[in-house]
Protein backbone atom coordinates (compact mmCIF):
# COMPACT_ATOMS: atom_id res chain seq x y z
CA UNK A 1 0.00 0.00 0.00
CA UNK A 2 2.84 2.39 0.92
CA UNK A 3 4.67 1.69 -2.34
CA UNK A 4 1.57 2.26 -4.46
CA UNK A 5 0.61 5.31 -2.43
CA UNK A 6 4.01 7.03 -2.85
CA UNK A 7 4.16 6.15 -6.55
CA UNK A 8 0.66 7.56 -6.98
CA UNK A 9 1.94 10.85 -5.56
CA UNK A 10 4.96 10.88 -7.83
CA UNK A 11 6.66 8.33 -10.08
CA UNK A 12 10.02 7.09 -8.83
CA UNK A 13 12.77 4.60 -9.58
CA UNK A 14 13.68 1.90 -7.05
CA UNK A 15 16.33 3.60 -4.97
CA UNK A 16 14.48 6.92 -4.97
CA UNK A 17 11.40 5.15 -3.66
CA UNK A 18 13.45 3.57 -0.85
CA UNK A 19 14.74 7.02 0.11
CA UNK A 20 11.17 8.38 0.09
CA UNK A 21 9.99 5.50 2.31
CA UNK A 22 12.85 6.17 4.72
CA UNK A 23 12.11 9.89 4.74
CA UNK A 24 8.47 9.10 5.50
CA UNK A 25 9.51 7.29 8.69
CA UNK A 26 10.44 3.77 7.64
CA UNK A 27 14.07 4.41 8.46
CA UNK A 28 14.87 0.74 8.98
CA UNK A 29 13.56 -0.49 5.65
CA UNK A 30 16.15 -2.45 3.66
CA UNK A 31 16.54 -1.62 -0.02
CA UNK A 32 16.53 -5.32 -0.82
CA UNK A 33 12.94 -5.71 0.35
CA UNK A 34 11.52 -3.00 -1.92
CA UNK A 35 12.93 -3.97 -5.34
CA UNK A 36 11.35 -7.48 -5.48
CA UNK A 37 7.98 -5.93 -4.59
CA UNK A 38 8.27 -3.52 -7.52
CA UNK A 39 9.12 -6.42 -9.85
CA UNK A 40 6.07 -8.37 -8.66
CA UNK A 41 3.67 -5.42 -8.90
CA UNK A 42 4.86 -4.74 -12.43
CA UNK A 43 4.49 -8.40 -13.43
CA UNK A 44 0.95 -8.36 -12.02
CA UNK A 45 0.11 -5.28 -14.07
CA UNK A 46 -0.28 -3.02 -11.01
CA UNK A 47 2.67 -0.83 -12.03
CA UNK A 48 3.81 0.52 -15.37
CA UNK A 49 7.39 1.56 -15.96
CA UNK A 50 9.51 3.63 -18.31
CA UNK A 51 13.28 3.80 -18.67
CA UNK A 52 14.88 7.20 -18.22
CA UNK A 53 18.53 7.75 -19.19
CA UNK A 54 20.78 8.71 -16.30
CA UNK A 55 24.14 10.46 -16.41
CA UNK A 56 25.12 8.48 -13.28
CA UNK A 57 25.06 5.09 -14.99
CA UNK A 58 22.50 2.70 -16.48
CA UNK A 59 19.00 3.93 -17.35
CA UNK A 60 16.66 4.12 -14.38
CA UNK A 61 13.27 2.44 -14.36
CA UNK A 62 10.55 4.81 -13.18
CA UNK A 63 7.30 3.29 -11.90
CA UNK A 64 3.78 4.61 -11.65
CA UNK A 65 0.55 2.77 -10.73
CA UNK A 66 -1.74 1.49 -13.49
CA UNK A 67 -5.54 1.52 -13.17
CA UNK A 68 -5.33 -1.96 -11.63
CA UNK A 69 -2.71 -0.64 -9.20
CA UNK A 70 -4.89 2.31 -8.21
CA UNK A 71 -7.81 -0.02 -7.67
CA UNK A 72 -5.67 -2.24 -5.44
CA UNK A 73 -4.49 0.87 -3.56
CA UNK A 74 -8.08 1.98 -3.03
CA UNK A 75 -9.13 -1.48 -1.75
CA UNK A 76 -6.09 -1.74 0.53
CA UNK A 77 -6.71 1.75 1.94
CA UNK A 78 -10.33 0.87 2.70
CA UNK A 79 -9.26 -2.38 4.43
CA UNK A 80 -6.57 -0.56 6.40
CA UNK A 81 -8.92 2.26 7.46
CA UNK A 82 -11.48 -0.29 8.58
CA UNK A 83 -8.86 -2.15 10.63
CA UNK A 84 -7.56 1.12 12.13
CA UNK A 85 -11.13 2.01 13.15
CA UNK A 86 -11.58 -1.32 14.94
CA UNK A 87 -8.21 -0.98 16.68
CA UNK A 88 -9.07 2.56 17.79
CA UNK A 89 -12.44 1.34 19.20
CA UNK A 90 -11.07 -1.52 21.28
CA UNK A 91 -7.66 -0.10 22.18
CA UNK A 92 -7.42 0.59 25.92
CA UNK A 93 -7.18 4.27 26.71
CA UNK A 94 -4.21 5.62 28.67
CA UNK A 95 -6.49 5.98 31.74
CA UNK A 96 -7.40 2.29 31.58
CA UNK A 97 -3.73 1.37 31.36
CA UNK A 98 -3.05 3.28 34.60
CA UNK B 1 23.62 12.31 -8.08
CA UNK B 2 26.20 11.88 -10.83
CA UNK B 3 29.15 9.87 -9.60
CA UNK B 4 31.92 8.21 -11.55
CA UNK B 5 32.54 4.78 -10.05
CA UNK B 6 36.08 3.67 -9.30
CA UNK B 7 37.40 0.42 -10.76
CA UNK B 8 37.18 -1.18 -7.30
CA UNK B 9 33.51 -0.19 -6.98
CA UNK B 10 32.73 -1.53 -10.46
CA UNK B 11 34.42 -4.80 -9.49
CA UNK B 12 32.43 -5.07 -6.24
CA UNK B 13 29.21 -4.32 -8.11
CA UNK B 14 30.06 -6.91 -10.79
CA UNK B 15 30.72 -9.66 -8.24
CA UNK B 16 27.62 -8.85 -6.24
CA UNK B 17 25.38 -8.96 -9.33
CA UNK B 18 27.05 -12.17 -10.55
CA UNK B 19 26.28 -13.80 -7.20
CA UNK B 20 22.67 -12.62 -7.29
CA UNK B 21 22.32 -13.93 -10.85
CA UNK B 22 23.56 -17.36 -9.81
CA UNK B 23 20.83 -17.62 -7.15
CA UNK B 24 18.21 -16.10 -9.44
CA UNK B 25 18.44 -18.95 -11.94
CA UNK B 26 14.84 -20.15 -11.43
CA UNK B 27 13.53 -16.76 -12.60
CA UNK B 28 12.67 -16.61 -16.33
CA UNK B 29 15.59 -15.20 -18.37
CA UNK B 30 14.08 -11.92 -19.59
CA UNK B 31 12.70 -10.92 -16.20
CA UNK B 32 15.97 -11.96 -14.51
CA UNK B 33 18.02 -9.76 -16.84
CA UNK B 34 15.61 -6.86 -16.34
CA UNK B 35 15.81 -7.25 -12.55
CA UNK B 36 19.63 -7.34 -12.66
CA UNK B 37 19.79 -4.25 -14.90
CA UNK B 38 17.50 -2.44 -12.50
CA UNK B 39 19.57 -3.54 -9.51
CA UNK B 40 22.66 -2.21 -11.25
CA UNK B 41 21.05 1.19 -11.82
CA UNK B 42 19.79 1.32 -8.23
CA UNK B 43 23.20 0.30 -6.86
CA UNK B 44 24.82 3.12 -8.81
CA UNK B 45 22.26 5.59 -7.50
CA UNK B 46 22.73 4.37 -3.92
CA UNK B 47 26.52 4.42 -4.28
CA UNK B 48 26.28 8.10 -5.18
CA UNK B 49 24.59 8.70 -1.80
CA UNK B 50 26.25 6.31 0.63
CA UNK B 51 29.14 4.65 -1.26
CA UNK B 52 29.26 1.26 -2.96
CA UNK B 53 30.10 -0.73 0.19
CA UNK B 54 27.07 0.59 2.07
CA UNK B 55 24.85 0.26 -1.02
CA UNK B 56 25.74 -3.41 -1.34
CA UNK B 57 25.40 -3.96 2.42
CA UNK B 58 21.89 -2.44 2.36
CA UNK B 59 20.82 -4.92 -0.32
CA UNK B 60 21.80 -7.84 1.93
CA UNK B 61 23.39 -11.14 1.01
CA UNK B 62 22.98 -12.09 -2.67
CA UNK B 63 21.26 -15.35 -1.75
CA UNK B 64 18.77 -13.59 0.53
CA UNK B 65 17.99 -10.92 -2.06
CA UNK B 66 17.51 -13.56 -4.76
CA UNK B 67 15.22 -15.52 -2.42
CA UNK B 68 13.09 -12.38 -1.93
CA UNK B 69 12.73 -12.07 -5.71
CA UNK B 70 11.90 -15.77 -6.08
CA UNK B 71 9.27 -15.60 -3.31
CA UNK B 72 7.36 -13.16 -5.52
CA UNK B 73 7.44 -15.53 -8.51
CA UNK B 74 4.12 -17.13 -9.51
CA UNK B 75 5.59 -20.56 -10.31
CA UNK B 76 8.44 -22.63 -9.02
CA UNK B 77 11.15 -23.63 -11.48
CA UNK B 78 14.04 -26.10 -11.25
CA UNK B 79 17.61 -24.87 -10.71
CA UNK B 80 19.39 -26.76 -13.48
CA UNK B 81 22.75 -25.03 -12.98
CA UNK B 82 22.90 -26.12 -9.36
CA UNK B 83 22.03 -29.65 -10.46
CA UNK B 84 24.85 -29.59 -13.00
CA UNK B 85 27.31 -28.38 -10.33
CA UNK B 86 26.25 -31.20 -7.97
CA UNK B 87 26.54 -33.83 -10.73
CA UNK B 88 29.94 -32.39 -11.67
CA UNK B 89 31.08 -32.66 -8.05
CA UNK B 90 30.08 -36.34 -7.96
CA UNK B 91 31.99 -36.98 -11.20
CA UNK B 92 35.06 -35.18 -9.81
CA UNK B 93 35.01 -37.26 -6.61
CA UNK B 94 34.53 -40.46 -8.61
CA UNK B 95 37.41 -39.67 -11.01
CA UNK B 96 39.67 -38.75 -8.09
CA UNK B 97 38.77 -41.94 -6.17
CA UNK B 98 39.30 -44.15 -9.26
CA UNK B 99 42.66 -42.52 -9.89
CA UNK B 100 43.64 -43.06 -6.26
CA UNK B 101 42.57 -46.72 -6.47
CA UNK B 102 44.61 -47.22 -9.67
CA UNK B 103 47.69 -45.59 -8.18
CA UNK B 104 47.28 -47.90 -5.18
CA UNK B 105 47.21 -50.92 -7.52
CA UNK B 106 50.34 -49.76 -9.33
CA UNK B 107 52.08 -49.10 -6.03
CA UNK B 108 51.20 -52.60 -4.81
CA UNK B 109 52.51 -54.11 -8.06
CA UNK B 110 55.76 -52.22 -7.67
CA UNK B 111 56.30 -53.25 -4.05
CA UNK B 112 55.34 -56.95 -4.45
CA UNK B 113 56.95 -57.51 -7.88
CA UNK B 114 53.95 -59.63 -8.86
CA UNK B 115 53.51 -60.60 -12.53
CA UNK B 116 51.39 -58.01 -14.37
CA UNK B 117 48.86 -57.04 -15.58
CA UNK B 118 46.72 -57.02 -12.43
CA UNK B 119 42.94 -56.71 -12.60
CA UNK B 120 40.68 -54.96 -10.16
CA UNK B 121 37.22 -53.43 -9.94
CA UNK B 122 36.24 -50.12 -8.38
CA UNK B 123 32.59 -48.99 -8.21
CA UNK B 124 31.78 -50.91 -11.41
CA UNK B 125 34.87 -49.84 -13.35
CA UNK B 126 37.29 -52.64 -14.26
CA UNK B 127 40.89 -51.54 -13.89
CA UNK B 128 43.77 -53.32 -15.61
CA UNK B 129 47.10 -52.13 -14.20
CA UNK B 130 50.47 -52.93 -15.74
CA UNK B 131 53.78 -52.29 -14.02
CA UNK B 132 56.99 -53.58 -15.66
CA UNK B 133 60.45 -52.21 -16.23
CA UNK B 134 59.33 -50.97 -19.64
CA UNK B 135 55.69 -50.01 -19.05
CA UNK B 136 53.52 -48.39 -16.42
CA UNK B 137 49.92 -48.16 -17.56
CA UNK B 138 46.26 -48.54 -16.57
CA UNK B 139 43.25 -49.38 -18.70
CA UNK B 140 39.60 -48.93 -17.71
CA UNK B 141 36.58 -50.88 -18.84
CA UNK B 142 32.89 -51.35 -17.93
CA UNK B 143 30.00 -49.07 -16.92
CA UNK B 144 30.28 -47.44 -13.52
CA UNK B 145 26.59 -47.79 -12.65
CA UNK B 146 26.86 -46.81 -9.00
CA UNK B 147 28.53 -43.44 -9.65
CA UNK B 148 26.14 -42.77 -12.55
CA UNK B 149 23.13 -43.40 -10.30
CA UNK B 150 24.60 -41.21 -7.53
CA UNK B 151 25.29 -38.50 -10.14
CA UNK B 152 21.70 -38.65 -11.42
CA UNK B 153 20.28 -38.50 -7.88
CA UNK B 154 22.56 -35.55 -7.00
CA UNK B 155 21.45 -33.75 -10.16
CA UNK B 156 17.73 -34.31 -9.47
CA UNK B 157 17.95 -33.32 -5.78
CA UNK B 158 20.19 -30.26 -6.22
CA UNK B 159 18.20 -28.95 -9.18
CA UNK B 160 14.87 -29.64 -7.43
CA UNK B 161 13.76 -31.23 -10.67
CA UNK B 162 10.28 -31.92 -9.27
CA UNK B 163 9.58 -28.19 -9.59
CA UNK B 164 9.24 -28.84 -13.34
CA UNK B 165 6.09 -30.88 -12.60
CA UNK B 166 2.76 -29.07 -12.39
CA UNK B 167 1.67 -28.43 -8.83
CA UNK B 168 -1.41 -30.20 -7.51
CA UNK B 169 -3.09 -26.82 -7.02
CA UNK B 170 -2.40 -26.01 -10.69
CA UNK B 171 -4.23 -29.10 -11.93
CA UNK B 172 -7.81 -28.54 -13.00
CA UNK B 173 -10.43 -30.03 -10.74
CA UNK B 174 -12.91 -32.42 -12.42
CA UNK B 175 -16.27 -30.86 -13.17
CA UNK B 176 -19.04 -32.66 -11.31
CA UNK B 177 -22.81 -32.49 -11.20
Amino acid sequence: MLVLSLLDDEESYGYELVVRLQAAGLSGIATGTVYPVLTRLEREGRLASRLVASDAGPARKYYRPTDAGLQLLSETRRAFDSLAEVVARIRPTSKELL
Amino acid sequence: MSVKLSTADRWKRYWYLQSVELWLEPMPGKRRQAALEELKANLDAAAGDVGMDAAIRDLGRPRTLAAQYLEQEPTRRPRWTRGAFAAGAVVAVWVYATLFYTLGMLDALESTSRPTPARGSFLGTHVIATYTDREISAAFDGWPWAPLIVMAVAFLLASRAWHALPRRSDRQLPVTG
